[in-house]
């Protein structure tokens, strides 16, 4: 349950919609009478948030160029601890972007395994992978208290 | 590169890891399964069918999903109790400042008036223990209390004291020892209050 609860809330990047979504997915499981098990289970999730995502729109994934340049609001942030800096990094990466890095990183999918679940080429995922990660290293690196303070003095 | 990506999958890893969906969902989302069991659906369909053959296969399926569902109910109970314990030992390395010094424990059960139980000594051995001080603090996203302690080897200890809601006493450990991140953590409960003790691995 824990499982499927970090993988909605890869997708959401919100406690809230990633406990509903695994609700719901539980619920449409046990309408059928299972199968119990997480890729199963995974399986539901991901159906439940497409199936959201085009009520409401939500399926977006924003251009690297676009959201590299992204800034996060000028506030205390210098004080936040290595997680926070995380959330809001992750916060600033697309649904799908995050989902196949938790699905990577935290699953430990392979690449085969994330081109048949996302429909593109190994090659693509492969690439597309190393990219969300150096680009969610760019966001960290650019969020450490030291680099912020000297972005704001200078 | 690579190596920087490990750090940053780790970073990943340790993020999503600290993501844990509410005991109170957890506990809704057992209750739904149990409610919605597939053998009483199929009972349904087949109405009047009720040779010996379809009796025992369903009390069989019966029995199978009970074991199930208690099996279930001890995975979601220990890794309840592992994410407590996670967050009673990443409060204990944070170690925030006391906001209230004092060896005794009314005194200090005095200044943390806004808790929803009665902070009480813990019946640990005599002199294991010397209080040093406590402050608020949030555990399984509600109020607890964060104690400062010293151990006979003069080493910093960090008990957490919280009340245990109604849905989550049966769950709630009698007595649980983990070990996280280097720590042991205890686990346990006495009165309706659940008590968490961080301490060195010795």
């Amino acid at each position: 349950m824990q499982r499927g609860f970090r993988y909605a809330y890869s997708l959401t990047h919100n406690r809230m919609d990633a406990e509903e979504l695994v609700q719901e997915a539980c619920y449409a499981i046990s309408r059928l009478g299972g199968p119990w098990n997480v890729p199963y289970l995974f399986r539901s999730i991901r159906n439940r948030y497409i199936d959201a995502g085009r009520r409401r729109n939500l399926l977006q994934v924003e251009p690297f160029s676009e959201a590299i340049h992204s800034e996060m609001p000028d506030d205390d942030l210098v004080l936040m601890d290595f997680d926070d800096r995380m959330d809001e990094a992750l916060g600033q990466l697309s649904d799908g972007e995050r989902e196949l890095l938790f699905l990577s990183v935290v699953e430990g999918y392979t690449a085969r395994e994330l081109s048949e679940l996302t429909d593109s080429p190994r090659g693509t995922v492969l690439s597309r992978l190393h990219r969300i990660k150096g680009r969610l290293r760019h966001i960290l690196e650019s969020s450490e208290p030291g680099k912020r303070e000297a972005a704001s003095n200078g | 590169m690579a190596e920087n990506f490990d750090r940053l999958d780790q970073g990943i890893g340790r993020f999503y890891g600290s993501k844990n969906m509410s005991a109170d969902m957890l506990t809704h989302l057992v209750e739904q399964v149990e409610n919605s069991s597939p053998e009483e659906k199929t009972l349904e369909l087949h109405g009047k069918r009720t040779s010996g053959g379809l009796v025992l296969a369903a009390v069989a399926a019966t029995v199978c999903l009970l074991v199930g569902f208690q099996l279930l109910q001890i995975m979601v109970s220990n890794q309840w109790h592992k994410d407590i314990s996670r967050q009673v030992a990443k409060n204990h390395l944070k170690a925030l400042e006391m906001e209230h010094r004092t060896g005794d424990y009314s005194d200090l059960a005095q200044a943390l008036g806004k808790l929803d139980f009665a902070l009480t000594e813990p019946q640990f051995e005599s002199d294991a223990y010397r209080l040093l001080g406590g402050r608020y603090c949030s555990i399984d996203q509600q109020i607890a209390a964060q104690i400062d302690l010293e151990n006979t080897s003069g080493e910093k200890c960090t008990l957490y004291q919280f009340k245990l809601q109604e849905g989550v006493l049966a769950r709630y450990p009698q007595h649980k020892v983990l070990e996280i991140d280097g720590l042991i953590v205890e686990l346990w409960q006495e009165n309706g209050v659940g008590m968490g003790l961080a301490r060195p691995r010795n």
